[in-house]
């Protein structure tokens, strides 16, 4: 059997399909519509690419430390599987805007839902992410943040009743964000389940750190209205 | 309003894409089949001493659905005597055609001794020469179509044995535990066999994600095995990188609860090095072993 269907089994690789929805809340009653674009690299006809996973994003802002959300992830839909997430983030700690050093720090929580358009099998991942992060342009907010990203699978059993193999996945991650008043840009890489052995499975991962995990890189641009 | 709208657009597109060409690596621009002349990337080579003589190589059509597609077989040995010898099916992975399975049906021809038993290998509809298009269902119609002819020219199910590699161990295995085919094969021999596509996006995405999300074929070998009966040989390389042993082979092997069940784990063995790891005289004889084991 060919590789080529590597393609195949991680169009939907879903732990590593988008970047982390806010850092930084937005602003009390701020709207925002963000476009994502990137995935875990993997080989492909000999090269290395990012796979070109897609989502477009909605963001409103409850409180200046509360911001909820929710995304449809346009790749997925154009397969015929509806993937879509909803949740919060909340700022904890405000960054110190005279000492640079001082970080601020956000978690959230992010409800991942699956449904596919053939056979209706549906699936939720809880996921709970928390960052750190650096405000290092003042006058327009950019900042850098690093961070980590936590899948759960609830499933007790994977296919053929066979036991779950994999509870938890992690993914620590660091990005750039540059945030002007009306648009946002944001770069982000992502250590990918370091926690699991990247040997043996249909997908060809790219491995730039060895037998585990893999990379992933993401681009989003953002309208703040 | 411009998100809703974008989505809806979006939505409407959906559906448009399925991945289930993916499972096939077909080559279908070749214009004729070479045997020992191909020269292209291959498994193994065998050396001289496995050459089969010309007049004991048939390669023939037959006329497969409703559409008439023609699929090419080949089969090495008499015809004239199907009606007394025992028959090896081979099932061949999803590369090429089989021009690239050929070195291995050479060795299959080699069980016992040379064409102790008869192979035969199809091209399934969109490899090789076979017109068509492949999918989980044209393989097990083309090898059901395979084995009525093997039946009209006098074969029985007591003397079909099937082997299916990789890919080819889907039709191999449910066809095995078909009772309503034509032929049913006395043993069953898989090698490198996958689960399942729910195991195979499983260990892709590292979650449970059901393969229904990018394929229409499902490949459930996991739980055909379970409709078999016949004694059955599993080999599979235990550093096989595509396959994983553990997700994929341990499991239909598993499932079996026929009369009896052999496991070959090939140390070091990856997914198309089988019998180069285990030795080409080995692997005939642990076939021939299996084969012609009293059960």
């Amino acid at each position: 059997m060919n590789r080529t269907i590597l393609i195949a089994a991680c169009v939907f690789a879903i732990s590593s399909c988008a970047p982390s929805r806010y850092v930084r809340p937005l602003e009390e009653g701020q709207k925002a519509i963000t476009g994502n674009l990137g995935g875990p690299l993997i080989k492909f006809s000999g090269m290395t690419i990012p796979l070109p996973l897609t989502a477009i994003s909605l963001g409103y802002g409850l409180k200046d430390n509360l911001t909820i959300y929710g995304g449809v992830h346009t790749t997925a839909l154009s397969f015929g599987v509806i993937q879509g997430d909803f949740g919060v983030v909340k700022e904890f700690i405000k960054p110190d805007t005279l000492l640079k050093f001082k970080p601020g720090f956000s978690m959230s929580y992010t409800t991942n839902l699956l449904v596919d358009t053939w056979e209706k099998n549906f699936k939720f991942w809880p996921q709970i992410d928390a960052n750190l992060f650096w405000n290092f342009n003042l006058k327009r907010k950019d900042y850098f943040y690093l961070g980590v990203s936590n899948w759960f699978e609830l499933a007790a059993r994977r296919a053929h009743g066979e036991p779950q193999l994999n509870r938890w996945l992690f993914n620590p991650q660091a990005g750039i964000t540059f945030d002007q008043p009306n648009w946002s840009y944001n770069v982000e890489a992502k250590y990918l389940a370091p926690n699991f052995s990247n040997q043996n499975i249909v997908v060809d991962y790219a491995k730039p750190w060895g037998e585990n995990g893999g990379l992933g890189i993401y681009f989003s641009i953002s309208k703040k209205f | 309003m411009r998100f809703l709208f974008i989505t809806i657009v979006l939505f409407s597109l959906s559906s448009c894409f399925r991945l289930d060409s993916f499972m096939y690596n077909n080559d279908s621009t070749i214009t004729e089949y070479k045997l020992d002349d191909f020269d292209d990337e291959q498994d193994f080579i065998l050396d001289d001493s496995y050459n089969i003589p010309d007049d004991k190589i048939q390669l023939f059509t037959l006329s497969v659905g409703a559409e008439n597609h023609e699929i090419y077989c080949l089969y090495i040995g008499n015809q004239n005597t199907i009606n007394t010898d025992t028959v090896i099916f081979y099932n061949h992975g999803n590369k090429d055609h089989m021009d690239f399975y050929w070195q291995r049906a050479k060795l299959l021809a080699h069980t016992g001794g040379k064409m102790r038993y008869g192979v035969m290998m199809i091209d399934y509809k969109g490899y090789g020469l076979s017109g068509g298009q492949s999918s989980e269902a044209g393989l097990v119609e083309d090898t059901k179509k395979a084995l009525s002819w093997l039946y009209n020219q006098g074969l029985r199910s007591d003397r079909l044995i099937m082997y299916g590699f990789s890919l080819g161990t889907c039709p191999a295995i449910t066809i095995a535990g078909d009772a309503s085919s034509v032929l049913v094969p006395a043993r069953l021999i898989a090698e490198a066999p996958f689960a399942s596509t729910d195991v195979m996006a499983a260990d892709g995405a590292l979650l449970d994600m059901p393969g229904a999300y990018y394929t229409s074929d499902r490949f459930e070998n996991a739980e055909y095995i379970k409709n078999v009966e016949q004694p059955f040989l599993w080999i599979h390389g235990t550093a096989d990188d595509f396959l994983n042993i553990k997700t994929h082979g341990e499991v239909v092997y598993k499932n079996y609860t026929g009369l009896y069940g052999q496991a070959e784990r090939v140390i070091g063995a990856g997914h198309s090095t089988v019998p180069q790891t285990i030795g080409f005289l080995d692997y005939n004889m642990l076939l021939e072993s299996f084969i012609t084991k009293k059960i």
